[in-house]
C-alpha cells in the first residue's frame, strides 16, 4: 500500500491513494466545509461520535456535488458507529486506506464527474436532486434507520441532513413527492403510530376507564365457586392467602373442579366498572391526548431508484421547464442573479441599499396532492398573486417549486421586512379562500441585506435558511 | 248425542255426581274459583281503600330517587338487549344503571354488549369467557351493584313505562318487603298455539295466583324475568344459588329472613314465552322439579318447629307443595278412579268436566279482561279458551307429575344442561343444595 503522508493541518492529514487525494480528518472543527471541493474521498476518525455526526451532516447538506457526493468513509476506533452516521458515510475502515472500497471510490467518483458536466434545468426541490444523486452515485436503496432521536422513529439520514427547519414532515413530503413523480419505488418495511397532532411516535398508551378516562384502575380475575354460584372479584375470597368462598366459606383448593377464573374486571378509582378499557395516546413531544383511532399509521419503506429516477440524476431535468416568466415582473432565477450581480455593482457605486427576501411555501402533502395535476398551473398563480402585492420596482423570481426571492433595491431593511410579514398574511389569507389551504400550509419569509460586495454571498446566506441552491 | 248428556245427568243422583266429579267439587273449585275471586275481589277493594296510601309511598320513592341497578344476565341475548335497553331508555323513572351480563355467549352477545355500553345506553357490560350459568351470571352484576334495589330481568324481556316506577314504588309502602315481584304478559303470543296458550296461562293462572298468594302473604316466586330485591337483603344472601328453580329459592330466602315478598301487577313486564310445545315442555319440566329440589329438599326446615319458624314461610311451602305436588298425584288418582269405576261413561265424564272447566274459564277470563289494562290486545284470547282447559287440565298436569317424579326418584335437575354440570355436579356433592 502506497500511502504517504503529506502535509499535517491541525491533526487533519491528507493521504494519496492510487492518485486519490484522501483528507483523513482528526480534528473535526479544523473542516472548512466548502474546503473539502480539493478532496478525494474523506476518511473520518470515528473518536467523537457527536462531531462526527455534525459533520457529516454538514457535508451532505452541502450545495455542491463534489462536496455533497465525496467518498466518505469512518475510521471505527473504539466508538460503535451510530447506524444514523454509518447511513451517510461510504463504509467503515479499519485504517487510513480505501483499498477495501475502491470500487465503490472509483463509481462515486466517475458518476460525480458525469454530473459535473450535465447543466441542471432541475427546478423542484434541490433536496430531490441531491437525494437521487446521493443513491444513483453510490448504487443504493435509501433505508430507514430505527432511531429513538427522531419523533418518527425512524430516519432518513440524508434528508435530515437536508431538512431546512428539521422536520420530519418535510421529508415524509419530499419522498412522497418522489414517488409520485416516478423518481422512487418504495419497498415496504414497517409502520409507525403516529401522533395526529404533531407526527411524533413517541406515544404512550394508556388504558384509561371508559367511563370517566381516568388512569388509575385496577384489574382483577373474577372467580366463580361452582358450589354456591358466587361470583366475586379474586380480593374477595382471599383469607389468610387461602382462597375462600365469602358465601358459603368453604375452601376453594382446586382450580376447575371447585372454581374457574371465567373472566378479568377492572375497576377505576371512581368506582366505574369495566371489562374493555378504553386505549388513549398520550404524545410526550406535543402532549396531545387522544383516542386510539386518531392515531396516524404511517407506512415506512425503503427506497428505491426508478429508471426515471436515474434517468433525472443523469440529466438534471425532471420537467417541462416553466413559464413563469411570461408574468410581468417575474424572471427566470438565471435572469434573477444577473440582476442582482447588476444591482451589487450598482450598490459599490451609489452606496444604495438591496434586500433579497425569500417568500417560501411549506405546503401540506394533502395541498400539495390537491394540485399535484397542476402543480405549474398553482405555482403560475401563486407567482401571479405574489407579484400583485409587491412593488414595481421589485423583481421577482422562482429559486424552486415553492421558494420565490424577491429582490428590493433601495428599499428600508425594516419597512421591507415588515412589508413581507403583511404580504405572507395577505397571501395565507387569499390561499386559504381561493384554494382552500388550512393553517398547516405554513409561508416562510425573511429578508436579508446585501452586505458584502458579491452578489452570490446573499443567495448563500438565504441558502443556508432554505437550501435554494 | 245431546239426549245422552242429558240422560246421564237426569239419571244421576246428587251423591252420584259428587262420587263422579270429587276432584272438581271438593278441590278445584273451591281453590282455583271461590278462593281466588273471592281473595280478587278483596285485593282490589283493598288497593281501591288504600290509593291514598299509595299516592304517599310514591311521594316518599320519588322524593328519594333510589339508584336502581337493572340487571339482564343471559347466554347468547345479544338480540334481544337493544329492544330490552330502549323499553328502559322510556321508563318514567330514570335513575337507574344497567348491567348486562354475557354468560359466556358464542354469538355476538360480545360485539353488541359492548357497542351498547360505548353508545352509553348501558353502564356496564361484564362477559363471562366461561359459561357458568344464570346464577353466577346474576352474581356477578350484584358483586357490581350500586343501586339500592336491584331489578332482575331477563334479556328478551321489555318493560311498561312506568314498569320500574311501579314495582320499585311498592318497597315504600311497607319497609318489610325484601322483594316484589312484577307481572309477566307474554309478548309473542300470536307466533304458535304453544305461545297463546301460555298468553292465557300467564293472564289468567299465573296473574292471578300470584296477586292471591301475595294478598294472603304467601307469594313464593319472584320470576327471574321480572322482580325487584332489596340490594342489602339479596347481597346479605349471598345471591342467587345455582339452579334451575333459583327464582323460587331466592325468594324463600327472603322469607326465611322475615322479609315480606309481594306481587305488583301493574309492574308489567312483556316477555317471550317458548313457541313449541318441545322447549315449553322442557322449561316446565325444569320449574316443576324445583319445587321437589328446594321446597321438599333444601328449604324442608321451614315446616320444622325451630328458632326460625314461620307460618307464612310454613303455609306458603304448604300451599305450594299441597295445590302443585299433593294435587297433581290426587289427580293421576281421580283419573285411575273413574277409569275404574266408571268405565262406560269415561269419556262422557272427561268431556263433560271439560265442557264445566270451559264455563268456568269464561267467567274468569272476562272478569280478568275487565280489569286488565290493555284488554282490547287480549280480548281474542278467549277464542282459546277451550283449548286452554285441556292445556291447563291436561297437559300441564302431566309435566307436573313428570317433574316430580324424575326430580323425587332421580335427581334429574341436576343433570339438566340448563346449568352447566361442572356446578350441577358440584350442588349435588355438596348436600343437594
Amino acid at each position: 500500500m502506497n500511502v504517504i503522508e503529506a502535509f499535517n493541518r491541525e491533526h487533519n492529514t491528507v493521504h494519496s491513494e492510487n492518485g486519490l487525494d484522501i483528507l483523513f480528518i482528526r480534528n473535526y472543527e479544523a473542516v472548512r466545509i466548502s474546503a473539502l471541493i480539493s478532496y478525494d474521498v474523506i476518511i473520518l476518525e470515528y473518536h467523537d461520535p457527536s462531531g462526527a455526526g455534525d459533520l457529516l451532516n454538514k457535508i451532505r447538506a452541502a450545495s455542491y456535488e463534489d462536496v455533497y457526493l465525496i467518498p466518505c468513509f469512518l475510521l471505527k476506533l473504539d466508538a460503535q458507529v451510530d447506524p444514523l452516521h454509518l447511513a451517510l458515510a461510504d463504509g467503515i475502515v479499519e485504517r487510513v486506506s480505501i483499498a477495501s472500497h475502491h470500487s465503490i471510490v472509483e463509481r462515486i467518483i466517475s458518476v460525480k464527474n458525469d454530473y459535473k458536466a450535465i447543466k441542471t434545468d432541475f427546478v423542484g426541490r434541490q433536496v430531490v436532486l441531491k437525494l437521487i444523486r446521493f443513491l444513483h452515485s453510490r448504487d443504493i436503496r435509501l433505508k430507514p434507520v430505527p432511531s429513538s432521536n427522531t419523533l418518527m422513529g425512524y430516519s432518513f439520514p440524508f434528508l435530515d441532513a437536508n431538512s431546512h427547519l428539521h422536520d420530519y414532515q418535510e421529508n415524509i413530503e419530499i419522498l412522497k413527492v418522489s414517488v409520485d413523480r416516478g423518481f422512487l419505488s418504495p419497498h415496504f418495511e414497517d409502520v409507525v403510530h403516529l401522533c395526529s397532532n404533531c407526527g411524533s411516535g413517541f406515544i404512550n398508551y394508556r388504558e384509561v376507564c371508559p367511563k370517566c378516562g381516568t388512569r388509575k384502575h385496577f384489574s382483577e380475575y373474577s372467580i366463580h365457586h361452582f358450589v354456591c354460584g358466587y361470583v366475586g372479584p379474586e380480593s374477595d375470597f382471599f383469607q389468610d392467602k387461602k382462597l375462600v368462598c365469602p358465601k358459603c366459606n368453604r375452601q376453594l383448593r382446586h382450580i376447575g373442579v371447585d372454581y374457574d377464573k371465567p373472566s378479568r374486571i377492572s375497576e377505576c378509582e371512581n368506582g366505574h366498572v369495566f371489562q374493555e378499557p378504553e386505549i388513549e395516546t398520550y404524545c410526550f413531544n406535543c402532549g396531545d391526548t387522544n383516542k386510539l383511532e386518531s392515531i396516524i399509521d404511517y407506512e415506512i419503506n425503503t427506497y428505491e431508484l426508478t429508471a426515471t429516477g436515474v434517468s433525472m440524476a443523469l440529466s438534471g431535468i425532471t420537467k417541462e421547464e416553466s413559464n413563469i416568466e411570461e408574468i410581468d415582473g417575474v424572471v427566470s432565477f438565471s435572469v434573477f442573479k444577473t440582476l442582482l450581480k447588476v444591482e451589487a455593482e450598482r450598490r459599490k457605486l451609489t452606496k444604495g441599499s438591496v434586500s433579497v427576501s425569500y417568500i417560501s411555501f411549506l405546503f401540506t402533502p394533502k395541498t400539495i396532492k390537491a394540485h399535484l395535476d397542476s402543480y405549474d398551473q398553482f405555482t403560475h398563480q401563486i407567482a401571479a398573486l405574489v407579484r400583485n402585492l409587491l412593488q414595481p420596482t421589485e423583481v421577482l423570481t422562482l429559486a424552486n417549486d415553492d421558494t420565490f426571492l424577491v429582490m428590493s433595491p433601495e428599499a428600508d431593511m425594516k419597512e421591507t421586512k415588515k412589508r413581507l410579514q403583511e404580504l405572507s398574511s395577505k397571501l395565507k389569507s387569499v390561499l386559504q379562500k381561493q384554494f382552500e389551504t388550512t393553517d398547516n400550509d405554513r409561508i416562510l419569509v425573511d429578508s436579508f441585506e446585501m452586505e458584502d460586495k458579491e452578489s452570490v454571498g446573499i443567495l448563500e446566506q438565504i441558502n443556508e435558511h432554505i437550501n435554494i441552491l | 248425542m245431546w239426549e245422552v248428556v242429558f240422560d246421564y245427568f237426569d239419571s244421576m243422583t246428587p251423591d252420584q255426581f259428587v262420587r263422579t266429579y270429587w276432584y272438581l267439587i271438593f278441590l278445584e273449585l273451591p281453590r282455583y274459583l271461590f278462593l281466588d275471586y273471592m281473595v280478587l275481589l278483596l285485593y282490589y277493594l283493598r288497593r281501591f281503600s288504600m290509593k291514598k296510601t299509595y299516592k304517599e309511598a310514591q311521594y316518599r320513592f320519588w322524593s328519594e330517587s333510589p339508584l336502581v341497578t337493572i340487571m339482564a344476565p343471559g347466554k347468547n341475548e345479544g338480540k334481544n338487549l337493544y329492544k330490552l335497553v330502549k323499553s328502559l331508555e322510556d321508563q318514567t323513572y330514570q335513575n337507574f344503571e344497567i348491567i348486562i351480563v354475557d354468560d359466556g355467549s358464542d354469538d355476538d352477545t360480545p360485539i353488541i354488549g359492548n357497542s351498547l355500553l360505548k353508545a352509553g345506553l348501558i353502564d356496564v357490560f361484564l362477559r363471562n369467557e366461561v359459561r357458568g350459568g344464570k346464577a353466577s351470571a346474576a352474581n356477578l352484576a350484584l358483586r357490581y351493584s350500586k343501586g339500592k334495589y336491584v331489578v332482575h330481568l331477563d334479556a328478551d324481556s321489555s318493560l311498561d313505562r312506568n314498569a320500574i316506577e311501579r314495582i320499585i314504588t311498592r318497597f315504600y309502602l311497607d319497609p318489610e318487603i325484601g322483594c316484589v315481584g312484577g307481572n309477566l304478559k307474554v309478548r309473542n303470543a300470536k307466533e304458535s298455539m304453544a305461545a297463546t296458550l301460555q298468553a292465557m296461562e300467564y293472564l289468567s293462572s299465573i296473574s292471578v295466583g300470584r296477586i292471591v298468594t301475595s294478598y294472603l302473604g304467601i307469594y313464593r316466586i319472584i320470576s327471574g324475568a321480572f322482580g325487584a330485591f332489596r340490594t342489602d337483603v339479596l347481597k346479605r344472601i349471598g345471591g342467587w344459588d345455582i339452579g334451575p328453580g333459583l327464582d323460587g329459592d331466592v325468594t324463600q330466602k327472603f322469607q326465611k329472613l322475615g322479609y315480606k315478598v309481594v306481587f305488583e301487577d301493574r309492574a308489567i313486564c312483556l316477555t317471550s314465552v317458548p313457541v313449541k310445545f318441545k322447549t315449553l315442555t322442557k322449561q316446565r319440566l325444569r320449574w316443576n322439579k324445583s319445587t321437589v329440589r328446594f321446597r321438599l329438599r333444601k328449604h324442608i326446615d321451614v315446616f320444622l318447629p325451630t328458632a326460625n319458624f314461620k307460618f307464612t314461610t310454613f303455609f306458603s311451602s304448604l300451599e305450594n307443595i299441597v295445590f302443585n305436588v299433593v294435587f297433581s298425584f290426587l289427580w293421576i288418582v281421580y283419573l285411575f278412579d273413574i277409569l275404574w269405576n266408571f268405565t262406560d261413561t269415561f269419556a262422557l265424564i272427561i268431556v263433560t268436566k271439560l265442557a264445566i272447566y270451559t264455563v268456568i274459564s269464561y267467567l274468569q277470563f272476562f272478569v280478568l279482561i275487565a280489569l286488565s289494562e290493555r284488554w282490547r290486545s287480549e280480548l281474542w284470547l278467549g277464542l282459546y279458551i277451550p283449548l286452554e282447559t285441556i292445556y291447563n287440565g291436561y297437559y300441564m298436569r302431566f309435566i307436573r307429575v313428570m317433574a316430580y317424579i324424575k326430580e323425587m326418584y332421580f335427581y334429574s335437575s341436576y343433570k339438566d344442561v340448563w346449568n352447566p354440570a361442572k356446578t350441577s355436579d358440584k350442588a349435588l356433592d355438596h348436600g343437594k343444595l
